[in-house]
């Protein structure tokens, strides 16, 4: 297990608090008024040092050396610990994708996609992903559809 | 012979004197012969019969089956009464200072604990020693106790749930020759039978002195019987002392020499012992005693344990330790001398060994079997799965997605509300079930199949066949969606005739008698208007309706009759949580889990239930029906959920009332868990108790004692927002209200209508947004007020 050590002054939660103080200022009671109303920014990318964050990596680490059955367990825990996050779904997707199960594949890449909010980066990843698997299940037209996305993706 | 025996007496008479010897001689022969024949049949009867329980024993592992493991990290909601609950669950001991693996202790807000070595699907977790700090009911920092390095992530060993065994109320914890500790076997041998390893199955000598002291003594007060002797006697577990008995005994004692060996025999024995009853579970075998008086494996037992085990072999009952604290004590030392006398302990062990207290730890929560209901639901997985003889013969362990934290609450809060309901309404008789799963995994966390947890019978939550009411409805409201409906679309609460053919005109009405007139659609479902839902129903047509509660999850036939609009079909608890499971995240399909892998005793993964999906209905109309389905919570039927979840949890649900309040029900889920509950009775007579009167109250229970996660709802691309005035159903640019604010699927936000918002379809928070409304408002003013909501 990884630990990183960051004890910077612009540490990014430092920045978001200042953004976010002067976006109260700005907007104060649209921010106030919504507090209980959903959020859709997708969570940040994962942070290493976090529960799933360390098991991502792992998961990763998994993926690496081929052995997609134990990064599928893997995520599945970080999955448990974090069920809302759009990147470890799709981590999932990769995983099938790996174990040449094409058509799950996307039923995750569809998962991710629909938690992953504004993270235009992550859409496009997934729209790549299901390109790919629909070409290896051998439908074209939806593996071009979804390339289509993934460029219309940002 | 059979001539002779034809051949008159007489005749032979006079020889009689002379041929008298050889005559008696053959006649002896012959019943010699005959005897031994006899007694060849019977001893090879006999070595049947013990070879067959002896191997049946000894390789009847059952299969064991462990609650999800505890994954503790920081951040995580969870206090420390909640964590001593779980390790005492998991058979940890309370220790001054936790120091060997399963001991832990507490210190206010500060845990240490050592984890134990298990062997998990994706690879061993080693023994750590870890410390665990808490603050504001969460979880503040983790680390090694050792080197204080912080820890993002510490996966406790799994509590043991239950045991599938050929014979019920019986459980083991199966050890090997390995696993038995020098000091328990050489301890056994010198208090039990001395002469162990040279007998060959009886001991004459030991025999002879017992009959010895035995007279002298004028009652039997030794015994003289071998370790093999007593592994038959319990295999049969008769304990008249005929004398026959003993002998069969001795018998099946010599011919089990014949075949194992020492180690085999002696194996068999450590987990073949009674050493004690738990409530309605006979405690068999060192392994399990061990945990059950002390809470340890038992490698880990110190001398003076060990002795105290031994010691209760004479009379489990008699000497229990909890019941007969003197006599348990005044035993152990004997046995702790003889102990000395044989030489397996010195005299200073002796001597530590003798001052140390009867310990044993209070009778415990234990989690074997606890749980008949959820078992169950694992045996029926399994069923599909496994033959009956592989989850009972291989020691399989089976990890399943129970939580006990939440089974805990589950069972606490439907027997107490279930008294409660039964006092209100002056009835007798209430039942109820209850599933709660993982909303985005689909895992059943836990599950009740009755008031009475450990009461074995009825599985209600999988077996309970009732109509479902109006949980039926946001599939009605599903299929209108999907057909061109929006949330604001007007609808007509009034009276409906129904001709069916044959049958008498069928007039559906209200709960509460009235008509509403005509209402904007999320209205009619938030309040459970049967007129509007029926005519909505009717409208997109009942078999698109039936069609669509198969593809939320409920694969079963359903005839498409009108009535089928207000939930006359029926449905178990766990298959209504499956339709909702569908809908909690976000229309994809997931079958839902109560194993997630089964494992070989030598930690081999034979069989994985992994997660999959599957998209059932596109996020964006599910999205638009979860809004609807959280004013259920907020402003309609389920709207006294807030006297115990608060707002800002968000709940989405549906209460559920059939005929005559035979039957309640609510299904509703947070941003983490699900939960279904039923509550009726089982002869099928009203409860007088609505779904929000009933069953809601035991869901808010319940989810009141657990750590939440608000609902967020992610919004899909494509969604609309739009302003609406319920009263007028036209939209109205100065309408503040949250309420008035819709969401509509892309291109069907009605005309007069304001479209609110035009910006990325992605947009964090719903509207209002800043801009609008600071239009309409007093710009700052409304900012500075914003501050002090």
């Amino acid at each position: 297990m990884k630990t990183t050590k960051t004890v910077h002054v612009w540490n990014p939660l430092w920045v978001a608090g200042l953004l976010f103080a002067v976006n109260l200022l700005l907007h104060g009671c649209a921010a106030r008024q919504q507090p209980a109303r959903e959020t859709v920014i997708s969570k940040p990318p994962v942070q290493e040092k976090t529960a799933a964050g360390s098991l991502l990596a792992s998961a990763h680490q998994s993926v690496q050396s081929g052995q997609f059955n134990q990064a599928e367990v893997t995520l599945e825990r970080a999955l448990r610990v974090e069920p809302r996050n759009a990147r470890l779904w799709h981590e999932m997707a990769r995983v099938k994708y790996g174990q040449g199960d094409y058509g799950q594949t996307v039923q995750f890449c569809l998962k991710a996609n629909s938690l992953a909010g504004r993270d235009a980066a992550l859409i496009r990843q997934n729209w790549q992903l299901m390109s790919r698997a629909y070409a290896k299940m051998g439908d074209t037209d939806k593996a071009e559809q979804a390339k289509m996305k993934a460029e219309a993706a940002n | 012979m059979f001539r002779k025996k034809k051949s008159p007496p007489k005749k032979g008479q006079p020889r009689k004197s002379k041929s008298l010897r050889p005559a008696f001689t053959r006649a002896g022969i012959a019943v010699l012969l005959v005897s031994l024949v006899a007694f060849i049949f019977y001893a090879n009867y006999l070595d049947k019969v013990i070879r067959a329980k002896f191997d049946g024993k000894r390789w009847s592992i059952p299969a064991v089956v462990y609650a999800r493991p505890l994954e503790l990290f920081p951040e995580l909601a969870f206090t420390p009464e909640m964590l001593e609950a779980e390790l005492q669950l998991t058979g940890y001991r309370k220790e001054q200072q936790a120091a060997a693996p399963g001991g832990y202790d507490r210190k206010g807000n500060v845990m240490h604990l050592v984890t134990r070595d298990f062997y998990f699907t994706d690879g061993p977790e080693k023994s750590a020693a870890v410390t665990v700090t808490f603050a504001g009911r969460r979880v503040a920092t983790l680390s090694r106790t050792d080197t204080g390095e912080r820890l993002s992530l510490v996966r406790l060993d799994p509590a043991r749930i239950g045991s599938f065994h050929p014979r019920e109320h019986e459980d083991r914890v199966l050890l090997t020759r390995k696993d038995l500790p020098d000091l328990l076997v050489k301890s056994l041998v010198a208090v039990e039978d001395r002469h162990y390893y040279i007998h060959f199955g009886v001991d004459p000598l030991a025999i002879m002195r017992a009959m010895f002291v035995n007279l002298r003594a004028g009652e039997t007060v030794q015994g003289g019987s071998t370790l093999t002797q007593q592994l038959v006697k319990n295999f049969f577990l008769n304990n008249r002392r005929t004398l026959g008995r003993k002998i069969n005994e001795a018998l099946m004692a010599v011919l089990l020499e014949m075949h194992y060996t020492k180690d085999e025999i002696l194996t068999a024995y450590a987990n073949e012992i009674f050493l004690g009853q738990d409530g309605g579970r006979a405690v068999h075998g060192f392994g399990l005693a061990s945990q059950f008086y002390f809470r340890r494996d038992v490698k880990d037992l110190t001398p003076a344990q060990v002795a105290m085990l031994i010691g209760m072999i004479k009379g489990p009952s008699y000497y229990d330790p909890r019941r007969n604290e003197q006599r348990c004590l005044q035993r152990r030392q004997v046995v702790l001398e003889m102990m000395r006398e044989a030489g397996v302990i010195s005299e200073e062990q002796f001597q530590t060994a003798r001052a140390a207290r009867l310990e044993s730890s209070d009778t415990i929560m234990s989690g074997f079997n606890r749980y008949p209901a959820f078992l169950e639901l694992v045996r029926r997985q399994l069923d599909r799965d496994y033959r009956e003889e592989d989850l009972t013969g291989d020691g399989l362990k089976i990890l399943t997605t129970l939580d006990p934290q939440v089974q805990m609450q589950v069972e606490k809060h439907l027997s107490a509300t279930i008294a409660t309901l039964e006092k209100r309404t002056n009835r007798k008789g209430l039942e109820g079930a209850v599933v709660v799963s993982s909303r985005d995994g689909g895992e059943i966390l836990a599950l009740a199949g009755g008031r009475h947890p450990l009461k074995p019978g009825f599985n209600r939550a999988l077996d309970a066949q009732r109509p479902i009411g109006s949980l039926v409805k946001p599939a009605v409201y599903l299929t209108a969606l999907a057909s061109g409906y929006t949330l604001a679309t007007p609808v007509d609460d009034v009276a409906v005739t129904l001709a069916s053919a044959g049958a008498r005109k069928w007039r559906p009405a209200n709960f509460d008698k009235q008509e509403h007139g005509r209402v904007p659609m999320y209205e009619a479902l938030a309040q459970s208007y049967n007129l509007a839902t029926i005519r909505v129903g009717l409208e997109v047509g009942v078999d698109k309706v039936v069609a669509n509660v198969r593809r939320l999850g409920v694969d079963r036939d359903f005839s498409p009759y009108p009535s089928f609009l207000l939930g006359a079909a029926p449905m178990s608890p766990l298959e209504v949580s499956q339709m909702f499971q569908t809908l909690a995240s976000g229309g994809f399909y997931l079958p839902q889990r109560v194993i997630g892998s089964v494992l070989t005793a030598d930690n081999k993964v034979v069989k994985r239930f992994g997660l999959s999906v599957e998209q059932r209905f596109p996020a964006d109309l599910i999205f638009v029906l979860n809004n609807a389905l959280k004013r259920v919570v907020s402003e309609g039927t389920a709207h006294s959920l807030v006297s115990y979840i608060p707002d800002h949890i968000n709940v989405a649900g549906k209460t559920g009332t059939s005929d005559d309040m035979r039957d309640s029900w609510f299904a509703g889920f947070t941003g983490d868990k699900l939960a279904v509950v039923w509550v009726g009775r089982d002869d099928n007579k009203p409860t007088r108790l609505t779904g929000s009167g009933g069953a809601m109250v035991v869901w808010g229970k319940i989810m009141q004692a657990l750590p939440l996660q608000p609902l967020e709802l992610t919004e899909p691309q494509g969604i609309e927002w739009a302003r609406m005035d319920a009263a007028s159903l036209h939209s109205l640019t100065d309408y503040f209200g949250e309420k008035a604010w819709l969401p509509f699927l892309a291109g069907t936000t009605p005309r007069q209508t304001v479209t609110a918002r035009q910006q990325a379809p992605q947009q964090a928070s719903p509207p209002p947004p800043a801009e609008r409304r600071r239009k309409s408002g007093t710009g700052l003013w409304d900012t500075i007020r914003g501050w002090f909501r």
